[in-house]
């Protein structure tokens, strides 16, 4: 009897401590019950900016837009992004992809389906899912790129594009070089 | 069914082997191809605006001439169609320029961590456990880290420093047809010569090299070892200048650079055989070397021994020049300096030698001395001999007056 209840006792505080630990889970469930529920804003070929210090900071025109008002998110199809560098001497960095979410509440943009980005110096970088943190500026993601450009081509892991200084980290590099040594 | 190998970038992998490429398949049927990733099965409808990656892949020649030979059908047959003609043609234009561009040279690099690439400085930085391979002759780097800057308009590369546990294998190209020769002979048949081993040309270790295209600088670092065919170092520090081709071997305080030459065989007065006889090592330390590559020079100064293993002679001198033929073999040695050698059955002194392995005499100058086994004191400002012990002839040159003392029991 004495085993039976300190089995008892022991699945209690699994149980509690799963339901306290592991609780993004059923929220997350309720978010997306709630994103099923809300009827989104339809926009169709909706032209979509972001200004930074009165001066634009990324475009994104799509083929469709869902916007979610209470959660801040938009869900965006066919997309052409285009972001900006500070220096406004400099071009920009276009994004291509089929899909794509943007959190205003942490200002993140995901992308993702045949995601294209063509850098200002015209590498061209393909990948599967994309990453663009507004507030650090960075490019990142944790599946395979590629990135291409006229001499060389690297394959890597993942990727960090930071947009401010310009520098791509790679990890997992792989690359074939023409050689000009 | 055809493969169309490394022309199409998988959407889904992009990293199938070899990485950066997959195999794309015409599916049969009226439709125009799909593509297929051999390793997930992403399959792709070819709708001309598909991922076009440059094939920059090694390609397996074979499915590429078989692919050639398909298209080449289907563009001459009677039955084809004008959207599949031309379709055919455009591939044909493809397959073409897959051809142009694997006739280039590439070079892949892997490494195990990152690559941190600033493409507006032209800079690259590979780290740990980084592997270079050029692929026109298969010549490799290892090393922990490889910084690189190449000039951002022409990508040349500008300058380039590996970083801890170098190693390199550099092969020379081709297999020399001298090589299959001597293999077709070993062996009494003709060697294929794709599959024919090659050797090394040289085999380097260091802990740090540089290389700058700016000041046509190379610079290998740290217990430097250089493994070639033509000669052997073991040193601290190589400076070379490939432009001048000059350069400068140096080793710790306290230390010497060690080395291996090699000379010329000496015959003996036999006839040369059909088989090239094999070279002679010269080996030896000196506190520093200077190479000049034009005038086929290294200079070994600072406490030189060299040991010569062809009659086990071996001699001591403040410097040393040493002259190289078109082989890279030694063909003349100069000692400056407290010049002094001992050979079995001989030792001799003087200011200054000078070896000349062609005639395979010795020149000794300035307060010349030598003693034979048989006791034979032999003293003069200047003494030509030969420089085997046992053809033992010893003379003064242009009429220097030698004294010759023998000692009698």
């Amino acid at each position: 009897m004495r085993i039976l209840t300190s089995g008892l006792i022991v699945i209690l505080l699994v149980l509690a401590v799963y339901f306290n630990w592991f609780a993004e889970g059923p929220q997350q469930d309720t978010q997306d019950a709630d994103l099923r529920e809300e009827k989104p804003i339809i926009l169709q070929n909706p032209e979509l900016f972001d200004y930074r210090n009165n001066r634009l900071s990324s475009q994104i025109k799509a083929k469709m837009a869902k916007v979610y008002e209470s959660t801040d998110l938009t869900l965006l199809t066919q997309i052409d992004g285009t972001v900006y560098s500070e220096n406004q001497m400099e071009p920009p960095t276009r994004i291509f992809a089929q899909s794509g979410s943007i959190n205003g509440k942490i200002k993140l943009i995901t992308v993702w389906g045949d995601v294209r980005i063509v850098f200002a110096n015209g590498q061209r970088l393909y990948t599967e899912k994309l990453n663009l943190d507004q507030n650090k500026q960075l490019l990142y993601n944790r599946v395979a790129v590629l990135v291409v450009s006229d001499h060389d081509k690297i394959n890597a892991d993942d990727m960090l594009y930071d947009l401010k200084t310009r520098i791509l980290t790679l990890s997992g590099p792989k690359a074939w070089i023409e050689t000009g040594f | 069914m055809v493969s169309l190998v490394y022309w199409f970038s998988c959407g889904t992998c992009l990293q199938h082997p070899p990485p950066g490429s997959v195999s794309g398949e015409f599916v049969n049927g009226n439709d125009f191809p799909h593509l297929i990733c051999q390793e997930t099965g992403y399959t792709k409808k070819w709708t001309g605006t598909l991922k076009m990656v440059k094939p920059f892949i090694s390609v397996d020649m074979e499915p590429l001439r078989n692919a050639f030979l398909l298209v080449c059908r289907l563009i001459f047959h009677q039955k084809t169609t004008l959207p599949v003609r031309l379709f055919a043609t455009s591939l044909m234009i493809g397959l073409l320029a897959t051809g142009l561009v694997h006739a280039r040279d590439f070079v892949t690099i892997t490494a195990s961590k990152t690559a941190v690439i600033d493409r507006s400085k032209g800079t690259a930085v590979w780290q740990k456990n980084v592997h270079v391979i050029r692929r026109s002759t298969g010549s490799t780097l290892m090393t922990d880290q490889l910084s690189i800057e190449r000039d951002t308009t022409s990508d040349q590369l500008v300058w380039a420093e590996a970083n801890g546990s170098v190693h390199a294998v550099y092969y020379q190209g081709q297999v020399s047809e001298e090589k299959l020769d001597q293999v077709s002979e070993e062996k009494g048949n003709p060697p294929d010569r794709l599959n024919l081993p090659q050797e090394p040309h040289s085999v380097v270790t260091c802990d740090l090299a540089t290389f700058s295209r700016k000041t046509a600088l190379a610079e290998l670092q740290g217990r430097v070892h250089i493994l070639s065919k033509d000669f052997e170092l073991q040193a601290e520090k190589i400076r070379y200048d490939y432009r001048a081709e000059r350069g400068k071997i140096t080793a710790r305080p306290g230390e010497q650079v060690q080395f291996v030459f090699y000379k010329k065989p000496t015959t003996n007065g036999m006839q040369p055989t059909a088989r090239a006889p094999v070279r002679q090592k010269v080996s030896g330390v000196a506190t520093e070397i200077l190479a000049n590559r034009p005038s086929r020079k290294m200079v070994l100064q600072g406490k030189v021994y060299i040991i010569d293993y062809s009659d086990q002679s071996q001699f001591r001198a403040d410097r040393a020049e040493l002259f190289f033929n078109e082989q890279e073999e030694i063909e003349i040695i100069i000692a400056n300096g407290n010049f002094s050698m001992n050979q079995p059955g001989r030792v001799s002194r003087s200011d200054r030698a000078v070896f000349e392995y062609a005639k395979e005499e010795v020149t000794l100058i300035g307060n010349a001395y030598v003693k034979e086994d048989n006791k034979v004191e032999v003293t003069s400002a200047r003494i030509k001999m030969y420089i085997k012990v046992n053809q033992g002839i010893i003379r003064g040159v242009d009429d220097i007056p030698v004294k010759m003392e023998i000692e009698i029991d």
